[in-house]
């Protein structure tokens, strides 16, 4: 049986509803080496904290359907093994709000679209790096 | 006879369940074809416009007819996504292989599909010089379809927007089919520098019972431009949406006095942004003048009163308490409890 609280330094999980979204971050960072697993929402999220070795960085939205994005950082604090691991919140102009409101539930960094995406980049990078 | 009727009946119907069949065996096929032609699109095309280096390689592939909007969709997604110099190197590689041109051919077509996709397009190429381009959005921005007109102005405010506003203003009054969210995310992302003075000057020369609909977009602009200018319509105004409208831009001590003169207006909308700006930039002296709203008519009114007496600078969370035992009417006495428990107080 695979030890899940391993961490992978290449592995980011990206949890995004939208797929464009999902698929253009998945291309920035797969080009910089990157491993990229991709949830398209709480539940499928829920399921990754589960069965996925602890990543290097969690790219992530906080509109998500199913389990909203405030719960489920929640539960990544609380699963074993990814209590540190780096969460970037990714959010729109009129979300900024709500990735203040993040931090206080143990978010890292935010980013908000639309982004420049060498910034992005660097900023995954530092905190996988830290 | 009627078995004659059965049997049509029954080829009729089985007819129709084949034309069914067949329909979502068609919508299916064309769904499949157009998400892989979607995914050929974005492999071939991702990697080119989101490219590391700096410069536009010379030899793009041609764009071949088929795959225009799939490509547009990808560019105008990308466009959406990203700021900074990317989005040069995102129009550079677009006018290469003829998109901006497509676009603009686009804009004539009837399919609403492929002129709010053309239209976007523009509005993202942002050429100042294409007068033709920027003539037929500003009379699309008087199309009878709502999303379409709404387009074609935020495509002309991401071309110029000095020169966008003065002819989108007037469509704020005009216009009820716009998103009151849309317009304002719209006027937020141009900023405050660029829109203050004209849309507070809009709000001037706009017939008075109508300037709410200006009004209510005040929060884009700076509260130093927007504060003289609802001063001036709240005094002439008898429509209470134009009322409500203007408190909710109080932002200055010195307004209170206008705003408490508006705590017992006959309608409850203006009774409730009045003790909100209260809550706002009140002092412990309105405690007296909230009192009697507890017993107002609207739970909206007496709610907000409750929270807003609970806030007041050096509130007495003990006295409002003893309050809400104590007040002769039961309405009153539920609203403190129910926000005394909200407080957790």
């Amino acid at each position: 049986m695979a030890d899940l609280t391993v961490q992978s330094s290449r592995d980011v999980l990206v949890i995004e509803d939208d797929p464009v979204v999902s698929r253009l971050v998945g291309h920035l960072l797969t080009r910089r080496g990157f491993v990229v697993h991709i949830a398209a929402d709480g539940l499928e999220a829920q399921a990754l904290l589960k069965t996925l070795p602890r990543p290097a960085v969690v790219v992530m939205d906080v509109m998500l359907p199913y389990v909203g994005g405030f719960e489920l950082i929640t539960q990544i604090r609380e699963t074993p093994g990814w209590d540190r691991v780096p969460v970037i919140v990714l959010t729109s102009k009129s979300q900024e709000s709500d990735a203040l409101r993040a931090f206080n539930v143990g978010v890292n960094d935010y980013v908000v679209k639309p982004f420049r995406p060498e910034e992005f980049v660097a900023r995954v990078r530092r905190l996988a790096d830290s | 006879m009627s078995l004659h009727l059965v049997i049509v009946a029954g080829v009729v119907v089985g007819l129709l369940y084949l034309v069914l069949v067949a329909q979502l065996f068609l919508a299916r096929l064309r769904n499949t074809v157009r998400t892989k032609r979607q995914n050929r699109v974005e492999s071939l095309w991702l990697p080119l416009l989101v490219a590391e280096t700096s410069g536009v390689p010379s030899g793009l592939p041609p764009l071949d007819n088929a795959d225009l909007i799939p490509f547009l969709t990808l560019w105008n997604q990308l466009q959406e996504s990203f700021t900074g110099d990317i989005t040069q190197r995102l129009n550079e590689v677009a006018c290469r292989v003829g998109a901006d041109v497509q676009a603009r051919r686009m804009l004539e077509q009837r399919s609403l599909r492929r002129r709010l996709l053309a239209v976007s397009t523009l509005g993202h190429l942002g050429d100042r010089a294409d007068r033709s381009s920027w003539n037929a959005l500003v009379r699309l921005m008087s199309d009878r379809d709502g999303m379409l007109s709404l387009a074609a102005a935020r495509a002309l405010t991401r071309i110029d927007a000095a020169e966008a506003l003065p002819l989108i203003l007037p469509q704020l009054v005009e216009r009820d089919d716009w998103s009151r969210n849309y317009v304002l995310g719209m006027l937020v992302e141009l900023g405050a520098d660029v829109v203050s003075r004209p849309l507070t000057a809009a709000a001037l020369q706009v017939p008075i019972e109508r300037a709410h609909k200006v009004v209510q977009y005040f929060s884009a602009a700076h509260v130093t431009d927007a504060t003289p200018v609802v001063r001036t319509i709240i005094g002439q105004s008898t429509n209470a949406e134009c009322t409500a409208a203007c408190l909710r831009v109080f932002a200055d001590v010195d307004d209170l006095d206008t705003v408490r003169e508006y705590l017992h207006h006959p309608s409850w909308h203006v009774r409730v942004q009045a003790v909100n700006v209260l809550g706002r930039l009140g002092s412990a002296d309105d405690y007296r003048f909230l009192l009697p709203l507890l017993s107002d008519a609207e739970w909206w009114v007496r709610y907000r009163a409750a929270k807003t007496l609970c806030a007041l600078p050096g509130a007495d969370l003990f006295g409002i308490k003893a309050l809400s035992q104590q007040h002769n009417d039961q309405f009153a006495r539920d609203m403190l409890v129910h926000v005394l428990a909200e407080a957790n107080a």
